[in-house]
């Protein structure tokens, strides 16, 4: 290669190399110290909002308003959580659950990432963290014995969000915890210091709908208060490919929602933060997202 | 059992039958017959004198091969049949030792068989293994370990059932109090017989200890169990777990001042690692509901290092500093903790009581017998 055609390959190098640079950063944000990361679905009529960038919201941290950078949350890699209950009343259907993780985990891009949470008496690990492209290792998958919901949720809630990356937990139960020592108000004081998003899918089966309807349904108000406050929300479902068919809901509410990123000003650092997520345009719209954070 | 499972126990059962001394078993005699004994469904082949035969010889996994497929009625009716001459068939001088056996054998078949829905009948197998045993006038020393091992097998019972449950005639808790009446008599003033008493009277107190309030709110004290356990507590053997026991009483119902000191006091009087993991996790609580958080972790810290696999002091501490804002430190913590639960946390089988001496009686036993 001559002097003047090396030269040119190499300027064409550095191009295309800070394009591509360039490109990256468009789906990061800006940094600084106390970041804070928070999921935000807008909704018109059930339908969600597309094309929102930062400038249609409005974000106010313990009443200031903060300047935010948005991004589809779709855009970002996504950490996911699944967290099945295993108790004894499943013990059954180890075969069928199974096999719907497997297919759930189809609903990912290449991308994310997938780890997988059992609870009966306690709360196992199957496997960490991984592409859900991979085969998946379900040999620790067991079923049988009570159920640890609230134990559960305080493990899946125990979470830091990577920088650049999206995270939500899902959790599927019959609601009826057993052997938990975590109580309610731990759990609320542990979901308003968690980044996670909690959603979760009591998974009912046409005898638990028949019981409802004889003796009333079980209380999923604190439950589903807790969901809400982390940004995420309660469902039920029927006990029929149930983790398919959620997390393809989730999923896709997840894709349409929108990250908002700001660096705290105008605020003290450490305590409560109560946050509020408005759209500046007119309309209107439901925006549901986490209630605030602990900052310091 | 699914068979796969059984295979290697079928090698293991037939190795054990052909090595049997000439003329001592018909445990030998049905084993060299047959070859397609493999072939057969070993369980229905294997009779419950020829499984006790082999549990004598240190075969303790025998017992699911005739306890699991059967009705526990069947193996009391062949152990009545049977084994009165087995137990004499090497003389006087063996024959307490072998009437433990059987009657081990017999507690460890009636486990299985709690679990079915003849669960009843397991209770009248104890007692015939319990009338086997009162036979010799002076009990082996062994034989403790045997009553202990029944207080644990029922309070487990007991535990996860209503009190209220009703046998054929009698409930467990009327076979509760014959057991302890006989315990008392066969083995007078021993610590375990009152901590036993303690709990039963617990259990009817609380019903459920799962829904006591352990942060907020309280139950009412029951004054009784408060005094047998205070009772027990003076005893140096039950001392730590009589004071945990009371502990947790003093702090469901609202005193966690009260329930700090005598957990305190629990925590150095023990040096076994369960009793020392409860303590400080319930101490932990007492300390969380008065507000004092640091000390709370730390508490929560000790229980964890007295027993790493409890998933509950795990989940506690790391609640704890999240809640500091360690959150490095507690997501670690919960990750291990995920990665390598075991179902072997002290605070699970808490509110089934002495049930958490049964797998060491259990063993003591096996060992005593051979």
């Amino acid at each position: 290669m001559t002097r003047p055609a090396a030269r040119i390959a190499l300027a064409f190098v550095v191009v295309i190399a800070l394009s591509l640079a360039a490109s990256a950063r468009t789906q990061q944000f800006r940094g600084g110290v106390d970041v804070v990361t928070l999921d935000v679905s807008v909704t018109q009529g059930n339908v969600p909002v597309p094309g929102l960038t930062s400038k249609d919201f409005i974000v106010t941290d313990n009443g200031v308003r903060q300047s935010v950078d948005a991004v589809l949350a779709g855009a970002l890699p996504l950490d996911l959580t699944l967290a099945v209950d295993t108790s004894g009343s499943v013990e059954h259907m180890k075969d069928e659950l199974k096999r719907q993780v497997r297919l759930a985990a189809g609903l990912l891009k290449p991308q994310d990432r997938i780890r997988l949470l059992t609870f009966s008496w306690v709360a196992t690990q199957v496997f960490d963290l991984q592409p859900a492209s991979g085969d998946l290792p379900l040999d620790r998958f067991t079923a049988g014995g009570a159920t640890s919901l609230n134990d559960a949720l305080a493990a899946a809630l125990m979470r830091i969000r990577p920088a650049g990356r999206g995270e939500l937990s899902v959790v599927f139960t019959d609601g009826r915890d057993t052997v938990s020592s975590m109580s309610m108000p731990m759990l609320e004081e542990l979901a308003r210091r968690s980044d996670v998003p909690l959603h979760v899918y009591i998974v009912r089966t046409p005898e638990d709908v028949a019981e409802d309807a004889r003796f009333g349904r079980p209380d999923l108000g604190p439950i589903t208060r807790l969901a809400e406050s982390t940004g995420g929300r309660l469902d039920s479902i029927l006990a029929d490919n149930h983790i398919t068919v959620a997390l393809a809901r989730v999923l896709d509410d997840y894709r349409t929602s929108y990250t908002l990123r700001f660096t705290a000003t105008g605020v003290a650092r450490t305590g409560w933060h109560e946050l509020a997520v408005k759209l500046d345009r007119p309309g209107e719209f439901v925006v549901r997202a986490r209630k605030g954070y602990f900052g310091g | 059992m699914t068979r796969a499972r059984a295979l290697p126990r079928i090698v293991v059962t037939v190795a054990l039958l052909v090595a049997l001394p000439a003329g001592r078993s018909a445990a030998r005699d049905k084993a060299a017959g047959p070859v397609s004994w493999p072939q057969q469904d070993v369980q229905s082949s294997l009779s419950v004198m020829d499984a006790l035969e082999l549990y004598e010889l240190g075969d303790p996994e025998v017992i699911k091969l005739v306890a699991t497929p059967r009705q526990i009625g069947s193996i009391e009716l062949e152990l009545i049949k049977g084994a009165p001459a087995w137990i004499k068939a090497n003389g006087p001088r063996e024959a307490p030792r072998r009437r433990l056996v059987a009657a081990t054998f017999a507690i460890e078949a009636a486990r299985h068989g709690l679990e079915t829905i003849d669960g009843w009948r397991s209770l009248t197998l104890m007692e015939w293994a319990s009338t086997e045993l009162r036979v010799d006038r002076t009990p082996l020393p062994a034989e403790r370990f045997w009553r202990i091992a029944v207080v644990a097998m029922l309070a487990d019972w007991l535990g996860q059932f209503p009190v209220t449950s009703i046998t054929a005639g009698e409930t467990p808790l009327t076979w509760f109090e014959k057991h302890l009446g006989f315990s008392e008599q066969r083995f007078p003033k021993d610590p375990r017989w009152l901590m036993a008493r303690a709990f039963i009277t617990e259990l009817r107190a609380i019903q459920s200890f799962l829904q006591r309030p352990l942060l907020e709110g309280k139950v009412l004290i029951p004054n009784d169990v408060v005094l047998l356990y205070e009772a027990a507590a003076k005893t140096p053997a039950v001392e730590a777990e009589a004071n945990i026991r009371l502990g947790y009483i003093w702090l469901t119902g609202g005193e966690p001042d009260r329930a700090i000191d005598l957990l305190t006091r629990a925590a150095t009087s023990t040096d076994e690692n369960d009793l020392q993991y409860l303590a400080h996790l319930i101490r932990g609580w007492a300390l969380t509901r008065l507000g004092r958080h640091g000390d709370a972790v730390a508490a929560f810290r000790r229980a964890h290092e007295s027993q790493k696999d409890g998933q509950t002091a795990v989940l506690w501490l790391a609640n704890g500093l999240f809640l500091q804002g360690q959150r490095e430190e507690a997501v670690s913590l919960i990750d291990g903790s995920l990665k390598s639960a075991t179902e072997t946390d002290p605070w699970h089988v808490y509110y089934r009581g002495p049930f958490r001496l049964w797998p060491s009686m259990i063993q003591q036993l096996r060992e005593a017998i051979r």
